[in-house]
């Protein structure tokens, strides 16, 4: 395994950090606009006041070590995703406003839709994003050939409706852990809602991927249609995994719910990123052609990879320090 | 309205508008952080309640600065990649490197504790409470480290050179330690510590003013007297440092910034510039009220020393003019104000007049700290708009131009998300603004006690 092959999945476990964490608090956004009475809106974003944040730095530590281990990545894709990007970032700020704005005001109703319709539209940008790098970007050295528009197309819009169901699912088993009584009930609900549409989206997007032969690099049978075995397997895991939460949920489990999400999450990371390892960006572009020289991978790996245990720790005790259920006006 | 179809142009003006508005928070997170853990400390040390309750009132208001600066900050690190790509492909391995450290190192840390911090008031003892703000402190200023390592090295670049389009690093301390950083670091260091200082003080006077909360109240407006007599002599000190050593490092750019073209003949000193107006096609000045020798005397403290004027260099590599100029002489004025206003401060408490009983009369020195408190921010600014328009043509200094780093994106593009950014900054702004007016009518809690955990009295020292 060379250094560049180690950054590709650092970079994977941070997106999958990423999405997993911020994943739950989008969610509660999310969900915040199916719920109506407003003081129980106010329990759900309190369970994620507290963390939205660290989880949001993921995308900033994600961001940084793209940066610097796979140069050309950045100073190229982000430039052909011109406009979703720029989209990402305005709505980040939407969401961040309604939740850092929302207990300053008399009227919260306001901001909580702004944070719940700034979560939407974070999590239809990260869709688009994901969904146009994993459908394939052509280039020519570091000349992007696509049109300004690519990722406006069938495949982003199914991923940005996949995200759209997951990340509820994800808040629905959040809230399972954090709340108690009817909004905990409640939760359960949105629970098996979202998490059957989740499964159903997921199964629509791999259904696309194995007719539409183009889209073949994401499921092991480049350039034509149908999916692997090993595709079918880790697929098949994750699905599995969602079955679990489904009865976590029914059997009133606080804390598997949330664990099956994370685990769900991995099967899909492993679904995808081991077929389309070693490509960074489908279908020309891989890890060791955009890495940084050896050098500075090397010592990139020594710093990043020495503090991520350290970073992860605080993290983890930044939750065990907010642990238990949300108390309503808990302020100090 | 040429500009409009100019994608560069108009990439440099979202930068500029973007990083702008940006810096107009880090400053105060970082000093309120290094005042949040004194009085912390203090708290902990003696017990006493109003060093408590003084925590309580200035961490409300460093979470809605935080807030802002946060949701602004995203932003520049991802326009490396969307709008200077070229750049960004060429020195990322070290450039996006060194902000891939701030994330993990600083910003991470910062998040993770500020939490605890605000809100782990009933869920921490107070050992673990002063670590948290330690540590947010500690995140802040180690943010602004290696922010400065990626901006100074884009000065001075340092340690490596390109080889087939990309910077190879071939030594890496001079890479982080470039020639610019210490003095560039020293500078913003106490630039923030001076704002934050001018901040706490002008709140603190206009309560005083208002008559609301006198004792309470003159105690942080000492405080940040006290800080400001260290500060505002000692900045204007590392002030006169770095323009010398900037005089070594980017000659240009002094000579941009003094509208300084012929380089004065051994033997003679050069002129100061009080006030000019530079006709870049002629190659000099239109007008200009000027000083002999003092130009020499500024950069090289020597009469006659030798100050490069702008001829000195080809015409594609002059910085633009006017825009250093001004700025250099605005943030000046503000940081000579300041001295002035802290001296007078120290004066009139000398006399006895700063009790609380006299506190009220003193309208014309709390109006000037007034006053000076947005000066800091403009000072900021202008500080930085005479560093980064003093760099140009280069991105990297004698190493990438400006126009060779930009992404190949159409005007349209990039007009739409600049347009995007006036309405959203704009609001953000008005926001700011509001939000924190609300927090300080409503002032502080006076009554407040801490959760019993805290309360068994010294615990530290």
């Amino acid at each position: 395994m060379t250094l560049a092959d180690v950054w590709y999945w650092i970079l994977a476990l941070l997106l999958w950090l990423y999405i997993f964490t911020d994943g739950f608090d989008l969610g509660v956004g999310i969900l915040c606009l199916m719920e109506k009475n407003e003081p129980r809106r106010g329990v759900m974003i309190e369970t994620v006041e507290g963390v939205w944040h660290a989880n949001q730095t993921w995308l900033v530590m994600l961001g940084g070590v793209l940066f610097g281990a796979f140069p050309l990545v950045y100073g190229t894709v982000l430039a052909a995703l011109y406009l979703p990007a720029g989209f990402l970032l305005f709505a980040l700020m939407a969401r961040g406003m309604g939740i850092e704005y929302r207990p300053e005001t008399d009227d919260p109703r306001f901001w909580t839709q702004v944070f719940g319709w700034g979560s939407v539209a974070v999590t239809v940008a990260h869709g688009l994003l994901l969904g146009a790098i994993l459908q394939g970007m052509p280039f020519d050295g570091l000349r992007y050939l696509g049109g300004p528009l690519d990722w406006l197309a069938p495949f982003p819009i199914l991923v940005a409706a996949t995200l759209l169901c997951l990340y509820p699912m994800f808040a629905a088993a959040w809230l399972v852990l954090k709340t108690e009584g009817e909004l905990q009930d409640a939760a359960r609900l949105w629970g098996i809602r979202f998490g059957s549409a989740a499964v159903g989206c997921l199964v629509l997007l791999v259904g696309y991927i194995a007719l539409d032969g183009r889209l073949g690099h994401l499921v092991g049978r480049p350039g034509q249609g149908g999916l692997s075995p090993l595709f079918v397997l880790l697929l098949v895991m994750a699905v599995l995994n969602a079955a679990l939460y489904f009865r976590a949920l029914g059997k009133g489990w606080e804390h598997r719910p949330l664990m099956y999400c994370a685990s769900m999450l991995v099967w899909i990371f492993l679904a995808f990123g081991l077929n389309v390892f070693p490509l960074l960006v489908p279908p020309a572009v891989t890890a060791a052609s955009a890495a940084a020289p050896n050098d500075m991978l090397r010592v990139m790996l020594y710093v990043v990879g020495g503090l991520m245990p350290v970073v992860v720790f605080y993290n983890a005790y930044q939750y065990r320090v907010f642990r238990g259920k949300a108390v309503p006006g808990e302020e100090a | 309205m040429d500009f409009l179809a100019d994608a560069l142009l108009l990439s440099r003006v979202q930068f500029a508008l973007t990083t702008a508005f940006h810096i107009l928070f880090p400053p105060l997170t970082i000093g309120l952080a290094v005042f949040l853990v004194v009085l912390e400390g203090l708290w902990l040390k003696t017990g006493d309640l109003v060093y408590y309750r003084h925590f309580r009132f200035w961490s409300g208001l460093f979470a809605i600065n935080f807030a802002v600066g946060v949701v602004s900050g995203i932003p520049l690190e991802f326009q490396f990649g969307t709008n200077w790509g070229p750049f960004s492909a060429t020195v990322g391995n070290f450039f996006g490197q060194v902000l891939g450290f701030e994330g993990t190192m600083a910003f991470m840390l910062e998040s993770a504790f500020l939490y605890i911090m605000l809100f782990g008031w009933k869920r921490v003892g107070p050992r673990m409470h002063f670590f948290a703000t330690i540590m947010v402190c500690f995140a802040a200023s180690l943010s602004a480290f290696w922010i400065l390592v990626a901006n100074s090295w884009m000065q001075t670049p340092s340690g490596g050179h390109i080889e087939n389009g990309v910077f190879v690093v071939t030594d890496y301390l001079a890479a982080i330690f470039s020639p610019d950083l210490p003095l560039a670091f020293s500078h913003m260091y106490l630039a923030c510590l001076e704002l934050t200082a001018f901040v706490v003080g002008a709140v603190s006077g206009v309560y005083v003013l208002w008559g609301r909360h006198t004792a309470f109240f003159l105690r942080t407006f000492k405080f940040a007297a006290l800080a400001a007599v260290v500060l505002a002599p000692l900045q204007a000190l590392v002030g006169d440092l770095n323009g010398q050593e900037i005089g070594r490092i980017q000659p240009a750019k002094v000579a941009a910034i003094e509208s300084h073209w012929n380089t004065n003949k051994p033997g003679t000193g050069a002129p100061w510039h009080v006030i000019a107006w530079p006709d870049p096609e002629a190659e000099r000045n239109v007008f200009a009220i000027s000083i002999p020798d003092v130009l020499s005397l500024l950069i090289t403290h020597n009469p006659t020393g030798k100050v490069p004027g702008l001829k000195d260099f080809p015409k594609q590599d002059r910085p633009p003019i006017v825009l250093p100029f001004y700025s250099f002489r605005l943030m000046v004025g503000v940081g000579t104000a300041m001295v002035a206003v802290m001296a007078w401060t120290i004066l009139l408490w000398r006399r006895g007049r700063l009790t609380v009983e006299r506190a009220g009369g003193n309208r014309l020195l709390f109006m000037s700290w007034a006053l000076l408190a947005p000066g800091a921010y403009v000072a900021v600014i202008m500080g930085w708009v005479t560093r980064e328009v003093g760099r140009q043509p280069w991105l990297a200094y004698g190493l990438i131009r400006t126009e060779n780093g930009h992404s190949a994106l159409s005007a349209g593009e990039v007009g739409l998300s600049l347009a995007g950014f006036c309405v959203a900054y704009t609001l953000l702004f008005g926001l700011f603004i509001h939000f924190m007016g609300k927090r300080l009518r409503r002032g502080p809690d006076l009554d407040e006690l801490p959760p019993p955990a805290h309360r068994s009295g010294p615990v530290a020292g």
